[in-house]
């Protein structure tokens, strides 16, 4: 099962915000991609219309190279799970997970056989009497894929699984749907805002903004190496720095920095994230003072200000622990956690 | 006091309140003449009850003919109010509080200021005497109760239900049967109640539009009234407030007991 976009565009007159712009993307088969985006990005409008629930201005959706757009929602193999859990509040947990094969007219015996199945694997064992609202967050939501997976589809959509959950329950969520996909072997879209969800979860990650399609990597790629500033921004990057990349060194109005190999020259933006810039006691590869301190719990958060160049650095409670604003500290850029972005477009 | 007890001397008060005019309409149907100033009658008989029972009084081709146009009144205004209630409910549109307001507009303009008129029209167009004209007149009070009560299911209902029935592979007719239907099911009930019962007691509009031709189980009941029968209007009486006695004790538990999940939402 491959799902492919190719060019999608919908948009909306009544909302500008939501729709989505000449997107390209395709899904590895088995694996658990996450949309990933903040709100407004087109996210869920992507899902809607992978699902068959809308229909794309223009452009074209395929499954296995044939194209699903004449298809109605309930005949694409795809299943869609909205966000909060939707079980069906007029049933109990048996019969919402029974729904779809009731619709497809399952014989009895088999969906109550697979009904207790999908059941067990999302650790619902005996509760398929119980109505919805006997149920707790976590088990509505597993309720939730319970339904949808036992109707084996092809590709499964998750719309914000997890930000319905208290902290404490996604966390177990998060491990059980990694759990359910890897034992299922189902192809699974995610739909979240949450990068650290979508780093933790995904194999690979579709970032969106503003209805377009800004990258599609894997977690450590896109982390590691984003291809734009709105990409490291949307993964806490922090620390820009314009200027130009020349034979192996990035020069800027804090020097030359030697930079990692495979950097191409021109104009760009360097970027360092903030937990690799280092404070050190001598004078490092430039001197900044502190201009403010936050402690985090594990971490402590510094900004510092070196020739007029605003830095973040993301150090250990007891490094910090001397400063405070004012102080002067040496700070060291690892090369090999430099980075070059592509110079933005004038905005 | 306890809410029990005040539970139990409200439910006692309202039961009077109701059943007590009834009672002497049941005497009435079995006196064998009651004159003032006599505090019950002096003999009793069933003739009141043969006769009304009897072939030759009409009275029971008349309640089959109200139920039939009740019944097909309530189903046609259950067809309109279904999508003009969702219609109402789940979406805003330009110039959707005078179609509110027009809805509304038949529950506070007495019925014969429009019967002439509505007469005339339903003479124009051959509708008048006849049982399609009677039960396109009684749509006329009847639509504005179904289409804002479920307007009303409809504002508490999330279409996202029916989008993931749909993903999860209902087709659009599946998708109505088995969660729109029963998700504002017990709405429906109430305002099929209501159509079927302002239908059942409508007098002035069937008269009118009826022209004799349609005779329904009021206009019966008042042209024996009109005669000074009080025996068989007793009789006729009891026997038309009946079905809203029956109705109202089968759905009364289904109307009370709504889903509780739906009011309490998914919160855990």
């Amino acid at each position: 099962m491959t799902l492919e976009l190719r060019d999608v565009t919908k948009t909306f007159s009544d909302d500008a915000s939501s729709g989505v712009r000449n997107v390209s993307l395709r899904l590895p088969e088995g694996q658990l991609t996450a949309l990933l985006g903040p709100s407004g990005a087109g996210k869920t409008t992507a899902m809607r219309l992978i699902a068959g629930l809308l229909a794309p201005d223009s452009g074209d959706i395929l499954l296995d190279g044939t194209s699903i757009l004449p298809l109605p929602p309930e005949r694409r193999g795809i299943v869609l799970v909205f966000q909060n859990a939707l079980l069906f509040p007029h049933m109990s947990l048996a019969e919402n997970v029974a729904f779809g094969l009731k619709m497809r007219g399952l014989p009895r015996d088999e969906t109550a056989r697979r009904v207790a199945e999908m059941l067990d694997l999302v650790q619902l064992t005996g509760l398929g009497s119980r109505r919805p609202h006997e149920l707790s967050g976590g088990q509505l939501q597993r309720g939730a894929l319970a339904r949808a997976l036992v109707l084996k589809p092809r590709l499964m959509l998750l719309d914000e699984p997890l930000s319905s959950l208290d902290v404490a329950l996604r966390e177990d969520m998060r491990d059980l749907i990694r759990h359910l996909q890897r034992a299922t072997g189902v192809t699974l879209l995610m739909v979240t805002h949450d990068q650290s969800e979508a780093v933790a979860l995904a194999d690979r990650i579709a970032l969106m903004m503003a209805g377009r399609l800004i990258q599609e990597a894997g977690p450590d790629e896109i982390f590691q190496r984003p291809n734009s500033v709105a990409t490291a921004r949307f993964f806490g990057g922090t620390n820009f720095l314009p200027g130009r990349a020349d034979k192996g060194r990035f020069i800027s109005s804090l020097g030359p920095l030697v930079l990692p190999p495979g950097q191409p020259n021109g104009p760009g933006v360097l970027t360092i994230r903030p937990e690799a810039v280092q404070l050190v006691d001598g004078s490092g590869d430039v001197r900044a003072q502190v201009t403010e301190k936050l402690f985090l719990g594990s971490q402590t958060r510094v900004r510092l200000l070196a020739d007029g160049v605003p830095l973040t650095a993301l150090v250990a409670p007891d490094r910090a622990e001397a400063l405070s604003p004012g102080s002067w500290i040496g700070v060291r850029l690892p090369t090999h956690a430099l980075w070059v972005l592509p110079a933005p477009a004038a905005d | 006091m306890t809410v029990a007890r005040l539970q139990l001397m409200a439910g006692v008060v309202l039961a009077a309140a109701l059943i007590a005019p009834l009672v002497p309409l049941a005497i009435w149907s079995f006196a064998h003449g009651w004159r003032f100033p006599d505090l019950m009658p002096r003999q009793y008989s069933l003739a009141a009850w043969t006769f009304a029972l009897s072939a030759q009084s009409g009275v029971l081709s008349s309640l089959w003919t109200t139920f039939a146009i009740a019944g097909a009144t309530t189903v046609v205004a259950a067809v309109i109010g279904l999508p003009a209630g969702r219609a109402l409910g789940l979406y805003d549109f330009p110039g959707k509080r005078i179609v509110l307001l027009l809805l509304i507009a038949p529950a506070l303009v007495p019925a014969i200021a429009i019967a002439p008129g509505l007469h005339a029209v339903f003479l124009h167009l051959g509708l008048s005497a006849s049982w399609t004209g009677v039960v396109l007149a009684h749509l006329i009070p009847v639509i504005p109760y179904m289409t804002l009560i479920l307007a009303a299911a409809f504002a508490r209902f999330d279409p996202v239900h029916e989008d993931q029935a749909r993903s999860l592979g209902a087709r659009p007719w599946q998708v109505f049967r088995h969660i729109t239907l029963p998700m504002i099911g017990p709405s429906l009930l109430i305002g099929s109640l209501f159509a079927f019962l302002v239908s059942w007691s409508q007098y002035l509009l069937t008269l009118v539009i009826g022209g004799g031709k349609v005779q329904t189980l009021p206009l019966t009941l008042y042209s024996f009234a009109a005669a000074g029968r009080n025996d068989i209007t007793g009789a006729i009486a009891l026997i038309y407030i009946l079905p809203g006695v029956v109705v109202l004790i089968f759905t009364a538990r289904r109307i009370t007991g709504r889903h509780p999940s739906l009011a309490r939402g998914l919160a855990p």
